[in-house]
């Protein structure tokens, strides 16, 4: 057993350390920094780096790093807080562009997403979901003029504000037959009219495209409405069959292995020991400046928060070592793998007390909700807020995330449930 | 970056696992709880040779060449059995002190005997008035020709019964709680002046109230350097605190194991208790406090095998801190989901949650670990 990376990785620890120094320094990694172009210059180096879709295949763009490399990466990216160029885009769709589209599809699409300058999301949910056995009321339906128009509405898809394409899960008929269903267990053979299901991409500017931010927990989804919108026949994945259906519905992904781990690490919203402890780091110094050392209930929140990072630390460090070592044998080393939903589940119990203790940090200064932006022409309304990466009223959405994230975590446990301990029986009977 | 075992740590870890599971039932342990020694005097001589005793010291002072890592391994499969033989008094918390401070002629009249089993031994550091702080020491050593009389009270000396030398820690000079002024000394424990009060714990280890009245002891019991033994002693009470720390791991895997096979078995409402979704999620907390702990535990074994610092000692408090935690979670889950019969002195189950609830407060509780990691 040993903590230290071995001396190839340690140089690939200055490497990263160097490019983060030269393209995004000290100074870029307070928040006031952001949006006032330093964001595009980071942007532009790491792709002219090449090191923009490091976990896609190398014929796509993929840098072939080890599974701690891209750790490292990732890790010191996040502890300084910056850009983020693991998106929706890269992480999702452009694995399910390189296994399901056209190669004339491919060459349209993928540069957009490697270069970072082109925003998507996935639209598949709707409006009966999680129940998989529903058919999919999104339909694709042929045009007389050789085009096809999408109607339907999609559900709680992430970034939908800020994308310019979207993917779209649809159903459309195709003469009778036996009924398809997302649900393989489910009644086949009833005679009626057959459908297939499948992607087609959509611009999200295009007449028709109606897209409804949700504001409601300070989230990033969305719903998009469409009505009428033609959609070309080149703009149709070429997909069919339950595979891909079972494949999108369970979300999973078929990136490389390594990849995967990495991702599970640092879970779906980047949720990593270094990022959350850059935000405690920052409470800190807030702390301190506003003179609130002496607090003791302050003191012991932070240095439990403290232990709590450690921990989240020591269970990623281990996931990785674990996984890294089960590849390199080929084989299954005999050691049980950590399961990453305990990483998940602890890193949404860190970042809920990351929240309430920002809070408790602002005393008074909890109450303003700046999200309405009555301050703009102001300045700030508080002291030092410059030194915190979200305010207030953010924090208090992000409370409101995190109850959704409770129903998540609930969920996760009925799988550690069955998949660790053997008590796999959670039908609704026992509900 | 490597979290795997070598083939030594793996064969250590096997063997006492196979012990454990062949030669060392629960009801085997309480007989051993019951005799005089409140120890087996044979399962003590078996580990010493199986070169047991032996595993955290030096190559060069007879031992196995083991470093934290391998103490780990080993209290972790102690914990798992609810091992009561001394081994964290004599071998981590007395040896350590010696390992860690003493000459190589003090290594060399005092650790062969550990190690072979032939000697037991104590550490005397804790008093009545310092709670959780090493360097709060009343008790004094004064000079007296080559030698020095020693005088004071040492409070719950761990093993003290069955010692037959303690490691004590006296004040020769500083205030009361100073770091610096602190010398650890060697004592027989027959000597003129040297009285005991034996009594059980609650987890039924065994421990003394230890007097010092004007005992004489040589130069050559020094521990190190006069004056400077604090360094020696927090460094054997920081190894103390992972091997308690690993044991914490060891039982709260045998009890989050206990506790579902048990709601598999017992029925309730016409089914199995390990079908309500509730219970189910009981048990997935407690075998994930399980799991973070023993993540702690490997980053704070490999911590202070790269070096003895702050950095270790940080990881050190922090481990404290979160088997404190979720031992008490684990141990008070295991009971409650066991019914009445968890407090029971036939099931092991309370005896278990006794061990956990004394690792939270030994060398430290909670929020004593919480200071210290914050001000590291």
């Amino acid at each position: 057993m040993q903590i230290q990376f071995s001396q190839q990785e340690q140089a690939f620890c200055v490497q990263v350390d160097e490019f983060i120094a030269q393209y995004w320094p000290a100074e870029s990694q307070s928040l006031g920094a952001r949006g006032l172009g330093q964001s595009d210059v980071w942007y532009k180096a790491v792709v002219d780096a090449g090191w923009s879709v490091p976990g896609w295949p190398a014929e796509f763009g993929g840098t072939e790093w080890s599974m701690v490399q891209h750790y490292i990466w990732q890790s010191r990216c996040l502890a300084v807080n910056a850009p983020a160029t693991r998106t929706f885009a890269t992480e999702h769709v452009g694995p399910l562009l390189f296994d399901y589209a056209a190669r004339a599809q491919l060459s349209k699409y993928l540069p957009g997403i490697r270069d970072l300058t082109q925003g998507w999301c996935f639209g598949w949910k709707e409006a009966h979901w999680p129940d998989l056995s529903q058919q999919m009321a999104t339909t694709l339906v042929h045009s007389d003029n050789g085009k096809h128009q999408l109607n339907g509405e999609k559900r709680a898809i992430l970034g939908a504000a800020a994308a310019q394409w979207i993917l779209v899960g649809f159903s459309r008929n195709i003469g009778r037959g036996a009924k398809q269903s997302f649900d393989q267990t489910a009644d086949q053979g009833a005679d009626m009219e057959e459908k297939e299901y499948g992607l087609c991409i959509v611009d999200l500017s295009a007449t028709g495209v109606q897209v409804r931010p949700s504001n409601a927990s300070q989230s990033q989804f969305g719903a998009v409405v469409f009505t009428n919108v033609v959609v070309s026949e080149e703009d149709i994945l070429p997909v069919s069959g339950q595979a891909f259906i079972q494949r999108i519905a369970h979300q999973s992904s078929n990136l490389e292995p390594q990849v995967q781990v990495v991702m599970d690490v640092t879970s779906k919203f980047q949720v990593t020991a270094p990022a959350l402890q850059r935000q405690l780091s920052d409470i800190e110094s807030y702390i301190d400046q506003q003179g609130f050392v002496d607090d003791e209930e302050l003191s012991r929140d932070i240095n439990g928060l403290g232990v709590d990072l450690a921990v989240l630390q020591a269970l990623e460090l281990r996931l990785l070592a674990q996984s890294q070592s089960q590849i390199q044998n080929q084989a299954e080393s005999g050691v049980k793998t950590l399961s990453p939903l305990i990483l998940q589940i602890c890193g949404d119990k860190i970042r809920a007390k990351l929240g309430a203790l920002q809070i408790a940090s602002f005393g008074y200064y909890a109450l303003p909700d700046f999200d309405a932006r009555l301050f703009d022409n102001e300045g700030p309304l508080y002291p030092q807020a410059h030194l915190l990466e979200q305010n207030a009223s953010s924090l208090v959405g992000q409370g409101l995330v995190g109850l959704g994230g409770g129903r998540e975590e609930f969920e996760l446990r009925d799988v550690l449930a069955g998949t660790e301990l053997g008590l796999n029986d959670t039908s609704e009977e026992n509900r | 970056m490597d979290f795997s075992f070598t083939e030594e740590q793996t064969l250590l870890q096997e063997s006492i696992e196979r012990f454990i599971q062949n030669d060392y039932s629960f009801d085997d342990r309480q007989k051993a709880v019951g005799s005089e020694q409140g120890y087996s005097e044979q399962n003590w001589q078996t580990f010493a040779e199986l070169g047991w005793l032996g595993v955290g010291f030096s190559e060069a002072d007879g031992g196995f060449g083991g470093g934290a890592v391998e103490c780990m391994l080993m209290m972790e499969q102690f914990g798992y059995g609810l091992v009561i033989e001394p081994m964290l008094g004599t071998v981590i918390l007395a040896g350590g002190a010696i390992k860690h401070g003493g000459s190589e002629a003090l290594k060399t009249k005092y650790l062969p005997s550990i190690i072979d089993g032939s000697a037991q031994s104590a550490l005397a550091y804790a008093e009545p008035q310092a709670r959780f702080n090493l360097a709060d020491v009343t008790t004094t050593a004064t000079a007296d020709g080559d030698g020095f009389v020693i005088n004071g009270h040492k409070a719950v000396v761990l093993n003290g019964p069955s010692a037959d030398f303690v490691v004590v820690s006296a004040r020769t000079s500083g205030d009361q709680r100073d770091q610096d002024g602190i010398t650890l000394f060697v004592v027989d424990t027959k000597i003129a002046g040297l009285s005991r009060r034996d009594y059980p714990t609650v987890d039924a280890f065994r421990a003394s109230e230890i007097t010092f009245d004007n005992v004489k002891v040589e130069a050559d019991s020094v521990v190190g350097e006069i004056g400077q033994g604090f360094a020696a002693l927090e460094h054997a009470i920081d190894d103390g605190i992972l091997a308690v720390g690993a044991e914490a791991v060891g039982c709260m895997e045998k009890l989050y194991k206990e506790t579902v096979e048990y709601c598999k078995q017992r029925e309730q409402f016409g089914q199995a208790i390990g079908k309500f979704q509730v219970l189910q999620h009981r048990m997935v907390d407690m075998f994930m406090e399980h799991e973070q702990s023993k993540s702690l535990m490997f980053m704070a074994g490999m911590r202070i095998d790269e070096g003895y610092g702050p950095e270790a000692q940080k990881a050190i408090s922090a481990f404290k801190v979160q088997i404190g935690k979720s031992g008490k979670f684990v141990g008070q889950n295991a009971v409650q989901l066991h019914g009445g019969m968890g407090m029971t002195e036939e099931l092991s189950i309370g005896h278990y949650f006794k061990r956990l609830t004394i690792i939270e407060t030994l060398f430290g509780n909670v929020d004593f670990h919480l200071k210290r990691f914050g001000s590291l």
